[in-house]
């Protein structure tokens, strides 16, 4: 009987849940699940029986008494099915989408069941009832074949309630996630063949860098949906690439970049500098994070792609350690070896063990980092050598805070901006001494670099009491090079002062004594600093002196200046 | 035998032309980095490409616009089409199924979905 009613003549049911069950059996069944169990049929109606618990669900029904009620539970017969599970004007899209769907599946027998079920659009519907809170509702859908085996003739659609198990997986995806950043750079690093390594890391680049360069000019843009569109494709690529390639890391932070853009997506004409913010932060962490990829695969596998001269060349540099020191670690990963030997891990070994590769680790990173003074030394004698060359004279040049510590990578490229900016500040600012005496300064001339810490920057100021920049000497160069006209030069605001000295057109002009100005080798400086994620400043009093200052954030891989702006732009601290 | 696959990024033509060739190492592959390239390598080949893998993320016109270039055309509408995305966008997977495509690959793919796929459509 169960048989006729469903409408099964003859036909070859996958489940069988009605084939051999009579019908008492399958109507108490239906009657006290507490499941959502309905039939969908190819015009897309629910037929033949299905359990109460659906119809109180989806159909409204109010739930009965004890005895089961055949009305009930024949409630949602002959209903759409779309619009039972997604009622509403405000979910029309998602039910034409489940509609196109349910096409899909009852027409292309071309396609795998797998390949259909992959792509049901609605796996999970919210319902909130009174009395009973928000619940989740899960839906998996089983096909039921005809005779050949091959057209599907109807649905089993099957709901479960899954609000608890949801919230389980997603304490265990976060918790998975954490370990799985740790291991996955090495491990998938050593996996991959060298030249797609090479390539990934090197095309990664270039879209990150392109993106960083339309994020910038973003809010100056007549059409933003286009370049929001292209930063869009580009992260998408990103995140192709690296899923593609077992980057999971990077795969993730791609996506979150996707959906801090969504934003801006939906609204292009709301975009400004603040609205580009948190996806600017957001592409500064893909740049971190590749910088990682780049480190290891460098180590691993020598595959670091050529970044081009503004970068420089990345050079292997060496830091002196104390044999003693070198022993005491030694000391720390033998004992750390002896813990995990204990098989098996006591609660107790397990923290030890933990705690012993903390302070490894923490020693090893120290070794790192030198005083900052190593850094300055050199610049006295550069200083008293320049001035010699150029005929000035020259104070012994003071420094101030060589104390603090810091990691020698950031060290090293810093030494080369400063150089730059020590030796245009010696050439360019400071007079000569006839110049000076007349203005009646000292004959020598000046220069001291300080170094101190505020919070998590490391602050430099390169000061000379020299000649300081004559604006209108700047204005005049700008012109001649065709980089403004005269209206503007009239209006020239201390920011775009610095644009101008700081821009590569700028520098590499040919000097002449009538108008050489600061300038050289200040945009490689600014570049630099900008690269490291700080700001760049110059304060100058024409014919008192000048003061460049840099802040650069400390930590290596730690978050940017606060405010860092993607604009270059200067500004007194 | 000849297969078209159209995707922009180099890395992942690098990955696809690889597993391809571990395969099927008779079976040509045709890189095109745009919709307006697939047109002209399509154009321009004589019934060798027997199978294209259009990448839905294009710069340009998107990857769907060349599926309706294809199906106005009587000589090429015949080609199979497997879609790829990095996502598991459902939404344009089920219109690009409606739109003709005979299935679809969501990055990251194991060699063995792609294998799985391809033998559908090219000869062991």
């Amino acid at each position: 009987m169960a048989v006729k009613r469903l409408g099964y003549n003859g036909l070859h049911s996958r489940r069988g849940m009605a084939e051999h069950a009579n019908s008492g059996w399958t109507s108490a069944l239906l009657a006290h699940t507490p499941q959502v169990v309905l039939l969908v049929g190819s015009d897309l109606r629910v037929e033949g029986e299905h359990s109460r618990f659906a119809a109180e669900v989806l159909g409204g029904a109010p739930a009965d008494g004890d005895a089961p009620n055949p009305n009930a539970q024949g409630a949602l017969v002959g209903r759409d099915y779309p619009e039972l599970l997604l009622p509403g004007d405000d979910r029309a899209e998602a039910r034409q989408l489940l509609r196109d769907w349910l096409e899909l599946v009852f027409a292309r027998s071309d396609l795998e069941w797998k390949t259909l079920a992959e792509l049901n659009p609605c796996e999970q519907i919210e319902l909130s009832e009174s009395g009973r809170g928000t619940h989740l509702l899960r839906f998996s859908y089983c096909p039921l074949a005809n005779a050949n085996g091959r057209t599907i003739e109807r649905l089993l659609v099957l709901g479960s309630d899954t609000t608890e198990r949801r919230d389980l997986e997603e304490q265990m995806a976060a918790r998975e996630r954490e370990s799985q950043e740790k291991l996955d750079i090495a491990a998938q690093i050593l996996k991959l063949d060298v030249s797609i390594l090479r390539q990934f890391l090197s095309e990664t680049r270039t879209l990150i860098s392109e993106m960083r360069a339309r994020l910038a000019g973003l809010p100056f843009l007549p059409d933003r949906a286009d370049a929001l569109n292209t930063i869009f494709r580009k992260l998408h690529t990103i995140k192709g690439n690296a899923r593609a390639l077992g980057f999971e890391w990077l795969g993730r932070e791609a996506h979150a970049a996707e959906d801090a853009l969504s934003p801006l997506r939906a609204r292009p004409d709301a975009v400004d500098a603040t609205a580009v913010k948190p996806v600017g932060e957001r592409v500064q962490t893909l740049y971190r994070i590749i910088q990682a990829y780049e480190k290891v695969a460098d180590e691993v596998v020598g595959a670091a792609p050529d970044r081009g001269e503004a970068r420089g060349r990345r050079k292997d540099l060496a830091v002196p350690v104390s044999l003693g020191r070198l022993e005491a670690l030694l000391t720390l990963v033998q004992g750390a070896r002896a813990v995990a030997a204990q098989r098996p891990l006591t609660a107790d070994a397990e923290e030890n063990l933990d705690s012993l590769l903390a302070r490894t680790e923490a020693a090893l990173g120290a070794i790192r980092k030198d005083p900052v003074r190593r850094l300055l030394r050199r610049f006295p004698k550069m200083v008293a050598d320049l001035a010699e060359e150029l005929g000035k004279q020259v104070q012994e040049t003071a420094i101030l805070g060589g104390d603090l510590l810091v990691d020698v990578h950031l060290l090293d490229r810093l030494g080369d901006a400063l150089v730059h900016i020590v030796r245009n500040a010696v050439d360019h600012g400071i007079e000569e001494s006839a110049a000076r005496l007349a203005r009646g300064k000292p004959e020598a001339g000046r220069i001291e670099i300080e170094v101190h810490e505020h919070r998590d920057q490391l602050v430099v100021e390169v000061r000379d009491d020299g000649r300081g920049v004559d604006i209108k000497q700047v204005a005049r160069k700008a012109i001649a090079l065709g980089l403004i006209d005269e209206r503007k030069a009239a209006v020239l605001d201390p920011n775009e002062v610095l644009d101008l000295l700081t821009s590569p057109g700028f520098t590499t002009a040919p000097t002449t004594t009538d108008i050489s100005g600061r300038g050289v080798g200040l945009d490689v400086a600014r570049r630099a600093v900008e690269d490291l994620g700080g700001r760049f400043f110059l304060e100058s009093e024409p014919g008192r002196g000048c003061c460049v200052r840099l802040w650069v954030p400390l930590a290596v891989g730690a978050p940017d200046a606060a405010g860092a702006p993607l604009i270059a732009g200067g500004g007194s601290a | 035998m000849k297969v078209l696959v159209v995707e922009d990024s180099l890395t992942m033509c690098k990955i696809i032309g690889g597993m391809i060739a571990t395969d099927w190492p008779d079976v040509g592959v045709v890189d095109a980095h745009t919709v307006d390239e697939a047109r002209q390598a399509l154009a321009a080949d004589d019934h060798g490409i027997g199978l294209i893998l259009l990448d839905c993320n294009l710069p340009g016109a998107s990857g769907l616009t060349l599926m309706d270039h294809l199906a106005a055309d009587e000589r090429l509408k015949e080609i199979p089409v497997l879609v790829i995305s990095a996502d598991l966008d459902k939404a344009l997977m089920i219109r690009a199924l409606r739109a003709g495509a005979r299935g679809y690959l969501t990055k990251p793919f194991e060699k063995e979905d792609l294998r799985g796929e391809l033998a559908r459509f090219l000869n062991p």
